[in-house]
Order: structure tokens, then sequence, then C-alpha cells
């Protein structure tokens, strides 16, 4: 918006000064006819149905019953109280309001199509009304594409994506940040107030309510998109090229190794020899069927070169720890 | 008990001999061959082999490999048939046992 107003307001000056005299009543319409189609632009943004939130419970200065809305009073109690009656009283009141405004937010993002419509309808709009404010016909004619592009990607981004899993995503998102702000609510309910100051409470019953808005939706799966990501991008490790020597010799160790069975009866001795290794996640209290399937394992990727210690490094360990022979 | 895979890369430089022995080499740690992919990583293009991680013994029989377009070897059984790059290019190859 504030680029095309840009545009508009440059298009207007050359137009003044380009035509001054004799051109001034053309000027003045074309003026004109682009100030409408801005108009338009933003009299629809502001139209909009998409809402990133919902609608914010605080604070409101005026005295009502709607359990919707919060006002300035009950966030003062809330604040200034000493009271743990009181903090609490006011926690449920916000709280419930929160969780009203949240409840009908959460179904206008998963069942009114017409907010992924809107917004896509809009930016088609924008693209078109660019497209006749451009002089430049080349560009008119990418303006032209862009808004038929967008047109066409509403369609694939309707029935693959926003409702089937966007919509769904986000609302799991805004669910999961909720319920861990709400469990350290619930917790500070059951502690004095000395412990959970009503200042405290309302920090995080803006939170709560901050948590239910699409910005912390996406920061959620922002986040969990990066984890993913580098859980991924683990590096695939490069086996090598084995004489039949070398192929023979390991598939004797792996006979050893795959020949021991760890029971009661070395357990003990399996675990010491694995934990002198560095194999991690082991302890008394592991079965000794875990211990056999964790020793596979780490002498496996030892083998590969996904993990130390190596498959060799294992075979000399139980070797020498008379384990095998 | 669910089977258990572990995935590595074969080098796209070796022969087609060199990559039967690193199979072979890698399945002596009592793993068996599963498939190959050819696909990206880091942008760079890679075999990802996948195998099956075995709990007991016996070790799976040494592999034999060919391009697909070769006499499969008598007294072997066909086990898998898919695209390996091999010095570079992408050959269809098949692994017997």
């Amino acid at each position: 918006m504030t680029v095309m107003r840009g545009y508009l307001s440059r298009c207007l000056r050359q137009e003044d000064k380009k035509h001054s005299e004799d051109l001034a009543p053309r000027c003045s319409f074309t003026a004109c006819l682009r100030l409408s189609m801005l108009l338009s632009c933003v009299i629809l943004v502001s139209c909009s149905t998409l809402r990133g939130a919902p609608p914010s419970p605080f604070p409101k200065n005026y005295t009502t019953t709607d359990p919707r809305i919060v006002t300035e009073t009950d966030i003062t109690a809330l604040t200034n109280t000493q009271d743990l009656e009181t903090r609490n009283k006011e926690i449920s009141k916000i709280y419930i309001a929160i969780n009203l405004g949240y409840g009908a937010y959460k179904t206008s993002v998963l069942d009114e199509q017409r907010h992924k419509g809107a917004l896509t309808s809009l930016f088609s709009l924008m693209a078109g009304i660019a497209g006749t404010l451009t002089d430049s016909v080349s560009a008119k004619d990418n303006y032209l594409a862009l808004g038929t592009l967008l047109t066409g990607a509403s369609q694939n981004y309707d029935a693959n994506y926003m409702y089937n899993n966007t919509s769904i995503a986000i609302i799991s998102a805004m669910d999961t940040k909720r319920a861990i702000v709400a469990a350290r609510i619930a917790e500070g309910r059951n502690q004095p107030i000395e412990a959970y100051s009503g200042f405290a409470a309302f920090d995080d019953l803006v939170e709560y309510y901050n948590a239910g808005t699409l910005v912390e939706a996406f920061q959620t799966l922002q986040d969990q998109a990066s984890a993913a990501r580098a859980t991924s991008q683990t590096h695939l490790a490069s086996i090598k090229a084995m004489t039949p020597e070398e192929i023979t010799t390991r598939r004797s160790r792996s006979t050893a190794i795959y020949g021991l069975t760890v029971d009661s009866g070395n357990k003990d001795k399996v675990l010491l020899v694995l934990q002198n290794l560095g194999v991690a996640g082991i302890d008394s209290s592991t079965s000794p069927a875990d211990l056999q399937t964790r020793l596979q394992n780490a002498y496996q990727d030892g083998g590969a070169g996904t993990s130390k210690p190596t498959d060799i490094d294992i075979y000399n360990a139980f070797k020498q720890s008379g384990l095998i022979k | 008990m669910p089977a258990s895979f572990i995935k590595v890369a074969i080098p796209t430089s070796y022969s087609l001999q060199e990559v039967e022995s690193a199979i072979a080499g890698e399945e002596a740690l009592n793993t068996r061959f599963v498939s190959n992919s050819v696909t990206t990583e880091d942008g760079e293009i890679v075999n990802e082999a996948k195998f099956e991680r075995l709990s007991t013994l016996p070790l799976p029989d040494p592999p034999t490999l060919k391009l697909a377009s070769d006499a499969a070897p008598s007294g072997k059984k066909h086990e898998w048939s898919g695209g390996i790059l091999i010095k570079g290019s992408i050959k269809q190859v098949a692994l017997y046992r």
C-alpha cells in the first residue's frame, strides 16, 4: 500500500509538471481515476475479514457485564491485590474472557473460507490495479500475469493446503502454546500470593492471550520447522569399498559380537564395557535385552561411520573383557 | 520388533565392483541392503543406501551386483533392482545373493 501510495504521489507530481497547462483537465481525470482505485484498495484492506488474533479482551475503559470483555478495573484489581482469593477470582475472569474470544476465533480460522479468499482476491485486485496504473506495456503484462497466477494459485492453495493442512497446523500451534501457558497459570493459582503475585498472573494472562494469535502460531511453527530441518540435515556417512580380506575379518568380528547373548549373568559387565566406550543412555536399570540392542546398534553405527566408537573399538573392548572370544 | 534401518552414502565415484564391495562391507556388520535412492544432500547428488539392521546370526550371504542389462549370475537369487550413481552416471543395476 505504501508503495502504491508513493507511486501515486510521484505520478501526480509528474502529471502536474508535464501537463501543467493544456492537458490539465485530462491530468485531473487520470489522477482521480487512479486515486479512486487506490482508495478502493484501502477500503478493501480495512474491510478484510482476515484477523491475526482474537479480539483483544483488554483493556476496555468502561463497565460491562459481558464476560468476553476485561475492563481496566479488572486489571487493576488483579495487579493490586494482595489477597489470594481476589487474585484467583480475577484470573478466572480474564482467563474466561480470553477463552471465549479464542473459541470464536478458532472457529472462524477453521471454518471461514472467506478469510483466505479475501486475502488472495485482495492481492489479485492489487496486482490488477497496479497493472492499470503502470504506463510500461511490458510491466503491465507482468502485473496482469501475476493477477492470473494469483487467481489460479488460489484454487490450488485452497484445495491442498489452506483448509486441509495449514489451518489445522496453525490452530494446533496456538493450542500447544496456550496449553503450556495455561499449565503455568493453573500452577500459579495454587501458589500463595507472595510466590505468584497479581502482576505475575497478569503477565501470564497476556502471554496466554498472545499464544492464541497468528504471530505466535507462526513463530511456533517456524521453531518446529527449524528443529525438524536440523534433524533431517544429519549428514550421511559414506561407506567405503573394502577388500575381500577386510570383509572376511569384519564378518568374523560381527559373528563374535552377535554371538554374545546379554543376560542377567553378564549384564553388569556388558554395561561397564559399553559405558567405558562412551555409549550414552544406559544404566543399571537397562534390561539385558535393551543392552544387547544398544550394543548391536552401536557396533553397526560405528562400522558405518555414523557414530563413535567404531566397530573395531567395540570388538576389541569386548574381547579384552573376555565377554567374547 | 519393528525393523530398524540405517542410511549411508555410497560414493558416486565408485565403480560397480567398488559399490559391491562397499555394500558387502556394510552387510558384514550384520545389516542387509534394502534399497538405494539417487537423491540430493546439501545440493549434491548422492547415493543414499538403506540397510536393515539385523539382530541375529547368520550374517547375510555376500551380495553380487550386476548391471541390469547383464545376464543374472547362475545360482543366485535376484533381490533388488534400481538406479545407482556409478562413476558419476546413473546405472540400472540388480543385486543378487
